[in-house]
């Protein structure tokens, strides 16, 4: 929804220069930085998981030729 | 000549299926796994009882609802997906799902308080040896030797930390979920947007360690039995002695 004030802000009791709350700001900055984590949360563990995997197929047939 | 060139070429194609393989078979295994566990389980199949019926029963209703309101708060949350929730759907099945989860958690505590207070206890209980486990989990989990690992009792120091996010971001989401739900207009609007930010702070903590938790129980290789062990109860004996050694000594003693 969107207001316009016929008058000056003054006129309706609202603050003459508004700022974007701490909370707002702390909160947009926040959501992006959520994302980010999430997605390299993800792709770490993924990524260890793939290396793990790698390496102890590795391991396993190293053993295997040593018999 | 040619056949070296074949040779090559058939070895360098057996490279890459594997390559491709090894993505989509852990996704694979842990349908198998589900399927075969939950319906075919055999249970007088040899093991160690790791978890109770239910706590299992609780994990996967907990997980059910977590999952349920985390996508819900993911539409909310995302920069961009919000017009997703304009139907109103989303809020509801996300406040729904909170309110059942309460009811879960309560239900859960008054039927098993020893289970629950053991649960909280372990979460907040912290030793000087898991230093050891701290200095050795890179190396552990990403395949390197597994005897370099100090043996643990029944949760690793990793699985401490998993069970102390969700009790403490637990008690955050309740607290300023509250708040976002019941006390719009009684509270200053300073007090509801810091709620608001203090939710999705939460969220993401939370949300991070889900993700790893997750992952770790599913496709990673060195937690092999981990969700056999959440579906069936149970995990082998070498699983116990080579991821659970202290605990393992332990129950093998009171046998």
């Amino acid at each position: 929804m969107l207001y316009i004030l016929d008058e000056k802000p003054e006129v309706y009791d609202l603050p003459v220069d508004p700022q974007m709350p701490a909370a707002a700001t702390a909160l947009n900055v926040g959501e992006w930085a959520g994302v980010g984590l999430g997605l390299l949360a993800g792709a770490g563990m993924f990524g260890a998981a793939m290396i793990a995997r790698a390496r102890m197929i590795e391991k396993k047939e190293e053993e295997s030729a040593e018999g | 000549m040619q056949k070296d060139e074949k040779d090559e070429k058939d070895e360098k194609d057996a490279k890459e299926k594997g390559f491709w393989a090894s993505i989509f078979e852990p996704i694979g295994n842990i349908i198998a796994t589900f399927i075969h566990d939950a319906l075919f389980d055999d249970p007088g199949r040899p093991g160690v009882r790791r978890f109770s019926l239910q706590s299992r029963a609780f994990h996967w209703t907990v997980a059910g609802l977590v999952i349920l309101m985390g996508l819900t708060g993911l539409i909310l949350f995302v920069p961009g997906w919000g017009a997703i929730a304009l139907t109103g759907w989303t809020r509801i099945i996300h406040r729904i799902c909170a309110y059942a989860f309460g009811i879960v958690l309560v239900l859960y505590f008054i039927s098993y308080p020893k289970a629950s207070l053991a649960f909280i206890k372990e979460a907040f209980t912290w030793k000087k040896e898991d230093i050891g486990w701290v200095k050795a989990a890179t190396d552990y989990y990403t395949g390197g030797d597994e005897n370099k690992m100090p043996p643990q009792g029944h949760i690793n120091p990793g699985q401490n930390l998993w069970q102390l996010i969700t009790i403490v971001c637990g008690v955050i989401f309740f607290v300023t979920g509250a708040i976002l739900c019941f006390a719009k207009g009684a509270v200053s609007p300073g007090v509801f947007q810091w709620s608001l930010f203090t939710h999705a702070l939460a969220f993401i903590i939370g949300g991070c360690m889900f993700i790893v938790h997750v992952l770790l129980g599913t496709v990673h290789p060195r937690m092999s039995e981990s969700l056999r062990s959440m579906i069936t109860g149970k995990v082998s004996e070498e699983y116990a002695k080579s991821h659970y050694g202290k605990w393992y000594e332990e129950i093998s003693s009171q046998q």
